[in-house]
């Protein structure tokens, strides 16, 4: 083996360590085995249960694409998108991940998002670019698990978690509310509409509201709810009014509430408390029953112009208002009579006046207060006997509202009526000023109609026909008296004036005068008594001029 | 250098006592020990006896069962302001064939699932072979092993593509890709049955116990 000699030999290289390399090798499968497991218990892990949720219809749903988002955060997605069996909406089956494990409960809330507009606002903008994705709202009772689910047509106003109150209104119509609808108080908004319900009879709905923390506190048993929908005109008694609440409640609708204030300190109203929703604020802020007193004051003239809510004012201060007016027919006087039912605000009073407190405090007040006469006092058989009436009256006469004016009336005082004794509710009434007006008019008709109008008409009219001849004849006895009696006067002054002239002549002559003179005074004289006489006659009998003298006018002594 | 002739009809280094040091090429003297190196370059020389099989099982083993998550988990993370998606090989595929580019999803489809497919079975086949002591065809496996060793650079084509994409397509909201952890675990195959074939010894196809 000579050429064994050319061969080196290899070297001998001991195990330096207790791994050789064929070994070391085998941790590349043992580590892409780990690597490997550890990402399948992930998977395992991380991978939830599968759901199916119920739509009505799969619109803009795509399966291995829409997700299922929990406050946009991807829970899930469409695995799978089939018709339901009774083909009437479509089954969603969703792999969700494990995260959504404590989501998936009994009152978990599923639905579509897409873009839309509810309550004045805008919302899923984004699924425009996007598509729609599924949302969910997890539910929080952490009751039992769930995995079929009924989706929602309509996403849910709140998130579960939202803290605040629920509660329920009771209203006669939905006016423009609707899913959203936000709720006011003083205007700001404090929540928002969940749901409306029709009662099962029809006849009255549910809202159910939800008032936001900390707004939720201010609700207590005493706050009233009203629509806020819009304009709200109103003409009363007072005139007209107009009221709107803030414009985004003109334009999509709101409620509004308030609560007027209260004795004791106002308590939280307890979850779910029920609620009547009010048509406008006036009648919402109405004091409630407790506060008032009901009367009844039977009119019997037309109570044409009074509302209901209509003022019912002592002398002028408001004390109460129309709670119903009613129609009722008396057969002891057989005519229909009106019973108009009055509220009275209890809580209003006169203060008594320092020194008459203490006859008058008797009654009322508790301690340390300044006397108060109530007005339950004032509704007394006392006061009835000093006049106290009820009385319609017309506030505006344009619009002819009217009210009830309480008020004494001091011509009728001593009357014994058996109203307001006790516990009668009862306020005697009198005919009001219209009513009055109304009567004496009528009298005044009737008396007119017993006039015989025809005879006095014939009688007229004979006497228009006499008077005509007698002015014709007047004029023809003017025309006359005219043509005849000026020539006549005028020679009467013709010869006065030749008189005149020869006296004038004669005094120029210087002749012996005074005989001469007198002769002719004295025929001037009876010249004069002639033209006076003539006159007296004609002024005395006209009708000389056309008929001639009467014998002895003159026998008349003067 | 003829020596006497052993009772083989073919002479191996092995059966007349000598090894080749797989560097430089040495024949060395063989020795008693079982841990050699070459005497001119120091690289350890493996007589096959020792388990030349063993590295190329292990690594087949951690290729085979990386090839699962290499095809589950997504290899690419697209999302554009419409839509995000994640794409394994295969969703890849299906997706290029159904939006008509059925050339470019071949390709992809032969590069990505059949090349890594042919490759872990033929390295299983050959590897299970010589663990089995099979004798027949041995001229055909060593053909097999030639292409396994040609063809299997090639399907690092995805990688290569998905590499491409996630550094060009970044443009901000408007369009994104990103690598998904997928083709990690695809790098990892493909490196793993290279590795596998380089590491398995053809000659073993020929020895016979």
């Amino acid at each position: 083996m000579a050429d064994d000699d050319a061969i080196p030999q290899a070297i001998e290289a001991p195990r330096r360590s207790r791994w050789s390399a064929a070994q070391a090798i085998w941790l590349i499968p043992l580590l892409a085995v780990g690597i490997v497991g550890w990402l399948a218990l992930n998977e395992w892990l991380s991978s939830g249960p599968t759901i199916t949720i119920r739509f009505r219809s799969a619109e803009g749903i795509e399966a291995g694409k829409t997700r299922v988002k929990y406050r946009d955060v991807d829970l899930g997605v469409v695995k799978q998108v089939r018709l339901a069996p009774d083909r009437k909406g479509v089954i969603v089956v969703a792999q969700m991940e494990a995260d959504a494990r404590p989501l998936l409960v009994r009152d978990t809330r599923l639905w579509i998002v897409r873009a839309r507009l509810s309550g004045g606002e805008v919302s899923g903008l984004s699924t425009l670019l996007s598509g729609s994705y599924i949302g969910i709202d997890g539910g929080t009772d952490g009751g039992e698990s769930r995995r079929d689910f009924e989706g929602l047509e309509t996403p849910p106003v709140l998130n579960s978690d939202e803290s605040g109150r629920e509660f329920r209104l009771t209203a006669s119509t939905l006016g423009s509310l609707e899913v959203g609808s936000p709720i006011f108080l003083r205007r700001v908004r404090v929540g928002q509409v969940l749901g409306t319900d029709l009662d099962p009879d029809g006849r009255n709905l549910t809202l159910r509201i939800f008032v936001r923390a900390p707004y939720d506190r201010l609700v207590t048993a005493n706050t009233r709810f009203w629509h806020a929908s819009g304009l709200d005109v109103s003409v009363d008694a007072g005139g007209v009014r107009l009221r709107t609440e803030s414009l985004l409640a003109v334009v999509v609708g709101g409620i509004s509430f308030e609560t007027p204030p209260e004795a004791a300190p106002p308590t939280p109203a307890a979850s779910g408390t029920r609620y009547t929703l009010f048509d406008s604020q006036a009648s919402a802020l109405r004091r409630p029953d407790w506060q008032t007193l009901e009367y009844t004051a039977t009119f019997v003239d037309s109570v044409r112009g009074l509302a209901v809510g209509a003022p019912v004012e002592f002398k002028g201060f408001v004390i109460g208002e129309v709670a119903a007016v009613d129609i009722e027919f008396d057969p002891a006087i057989l005519r229909f009579v009106f019973p108009v039912k009055l509220r009275i605000y209890r809580d209003l009073a006169a203060t008594v006046a320092p020194q008459a407190a203490a006859p008058a405090a008797r009654g009322a007040s508790a301690p340390g207060n300044p006397a108060r006469f109530p007005l339950e006092q004032l509704l007394s058989r006392r006061s009835v006997e000093r006049g106290l009436r009820a009385q319609l009256r017309s506030s505006n006469l344009i619009t002819g509202q009217r009210y009830v004016a309480i008020d004494f009336f001091p011509e009728l005082r001593g009357e014994k009526l058996n109203h307001l004794g006790s516990g009668a509710h009862e306020i005697p009434t009198t005919r009001d000023s219209f009513g009055e007006l109304e009567a004496s008019v009528s009298r005044i008709v009737k008396k007119l109609e017993a006039v015989p109008f025809d005879q006095v008409a014939a009688d007229l009219q004979r006497t228009l026909a006499s008077l005509d001849r007698a002015v014709n004849t007047t004029e023809q006895t003017v025309q006359r008296f005219g043509a005849e009696l000026i020539p006549s006067a005028k020679a009467v002054l013709d010869d006065a004036r030749r008189t005149i002239e020869e006296v004038r002549a004669l005094a120029a002559q210087g002749q012996p005068l005074p005989q001469q003179a007198s002769t002719a005074l004295r025929d001037l004289s009876r010249a004069a008594d002639a033209l006076r006489d003539l006159a007296e006659a004609i002024e005395r009998q006209p009708e000389s001029l056309l008929r001639g003298r009467r014998a002895a006018p003159a026998e008349v002594p003067r | 250098m003829t020596t006497a002739a052993p009772d083989d009809a073919v002479a191996t280094l092995r059966s007349r006592g000598l090894v080749q040091c797989p560097a430089c090429q040495l024949v060395m003297g063989a020795g008693a020990a079982a841990e050699l190196r070459c005497a001119r370059c120091g690289t350890p020389v493996v007589l096959r006896t020792s388990g030349g099989l063993g590295t190329t099982t292990a690594l087949l083993l951690a290729a085979l069962v990386l090839y699962v998550p290499s095809n589950t988990l997504p290899i690419m993370a697209t999302r554009s302001g419409l839509e995000a998606r994640n794409d394994t090989i295969v969703s890849g595929v299906i997706e290029l064939v159904h939006t008509g580019s059925w050339l470019l999803g071949l390709i992809v489809f032969v590069a990505s699932v059949l090349i890594p497919l042919f490759k872990l079975a033929v390295l299983s086949y050959l590897v299970l072979s010589v663990r089995l002591r099979w004798s027949h065809d041995a001229r055909g496996r060593t053909r097999l092993y030639r292409l396994i060793e040609v063809i299997g650079r090639w399907s690092m084509l995805d990688v290569f593509v998905v590499g491409l994409l996630a550094a060009l397509v970044q443009l901000g909201p408007a369009a994104q890709v990103q690598a998904g952890p997928g083709v990690v675990a695809f790098g990892a195959v493909v490196w793993l049955t290279l590795w596998a074939t380089r590491s398995f010894d053809p000659r073993l196809i020929w020895e016979r116990a």
